[in-house]
């Protein structure tokens, strides 16, 4: 037999969704105002369906079909990221297009645990002219063949003083981090030369 | 033409000579440069409204003052464009072996 208050239920849903905001319940900032929270889930939006008739309130709270996003210093990242970051695979922080969820991923794995890890292969180590240290590495199984990485260090201190690390993929052909940087730039490494970085 | 160089996070500057293609570009309206999907940021002139902006079909902007053009960002020092100069701005790239072009822009 049909379940007729769940068909009605779910059609009310399809019906309003879309004309309602779905106002926030839950949305944790840090100091610096960024969303960001360390024992859960920094935004949280429930579903909400309520509606007036003859004077009379109809409707439902529920958080099935909310939202429940986690963020690290204003970054959405990956649900496992904060709930099982023992499952966070290397490969798959790397293989993310957002640098600034590569960022987090890394941060979660841990970048000495991937310096040393035996498959990690460093082509190419330096400091640049502002005094940063870059590393040019390549990691076995991200893409079907080995991949090259360089990693730079943010030139923009965040607030708590510390500098953030960005993991650029770039061609296998590759030899040193000032090449590596520059190609990033459209630019040659003997034509590079930023006065100013931030 | 002076030489200029810099960089803003993943945007970077440097001066050219006039773009003989500047016909086939559209005019740049915004004063976005460059926008951020994950933090929702954006690379974006903060001077006065005499910058000639134009973009090309790859995504590069040319920029033109007669004054020295500030680009600001939430997140970044400010970059300070050299006035009477062609400005290439471009997106930092990296390589993406799944990809036709092996290329992407970087998202941020």
């Amino acid at each position: 037999m049909k379940n007729q208050g769940y068909e009605a239920w779910t059609s009310r849903l399809k019906f309003f969704n879309g004309e309602f905001g779905f106002g926030p319940l839950k949305r944790i900032l840090n100091e610096d105002g960024r969303l960001h929270c360390d024992n859960g889930p920094a935004y949280i939006s429930p579903t909400r369906i309520i509606w007036y008739k003859n004077g009379q309130q109809h409707g439902m709270d529920a958080d099935k079909f909310g939202s429940i996003l986690y963020y690290y210093e204003g970054v959405r990242i990956p649900p496992h990221f904060f709930t099982k970051p023992e499952t966070v695979l290397l490969e798959e922080v790397l293989r993310n297009p957002n640098t600034e969820v590569r960022y987090v991923g890394m941060k979660v794995i841990g970048l000495e645990k991937i310096m040393a890890l035996p498959t990690t292969k460093i082509i190419h180590k330096d400091v640049d002219q502002f005094g940063r240290e870059r590393i040019l590495f390549e990691i076995p199984r991200v893409f079907t063949e080995p991949t090259l990485y360089v990693k730079v260090v943010n030139s923009t201190a965040e607030p708590d003083g510390t500098f953030k690390n960005y993991f650029l993929c770039v061609p296998p052909n590759m030899k040193t981090c000032l090449e590596a940087v520059a190609w990033t730039n459209y630019m040659k490494a003997d034509k590079y030369q930023p006065s100013q970085e931030s | 033409m002076k030489k200029f160089q810099s960089r803003q996070g993943d945007i970077f500057f440097k001066t050219v000579a006039k773009p003989k293609d500047l016909k086939e570009m559209k005019k740049h309206e915004s004063r976005i440069l460059a926008f951020g999907e994950v933090t929702g940021h954006s690379h974006a002139i903060r001077t006065g409204p005499e910058v000639e902006s134009y973009i090309n079909v790859k995504g590069d902007i040319y920029l033109f003052s007669k004054e020295e053009t500030v680009v600001g960002h939430d997140e970044h020092s400010d970059i300070r464009l050299p006035a009477n100069s062609w400005v290439c701005v471009t997106r930092q790239r990296e390589y993406d072996p799944l990809s036709a072009e092996r290329e992407r822009k970087v998202a941020d």
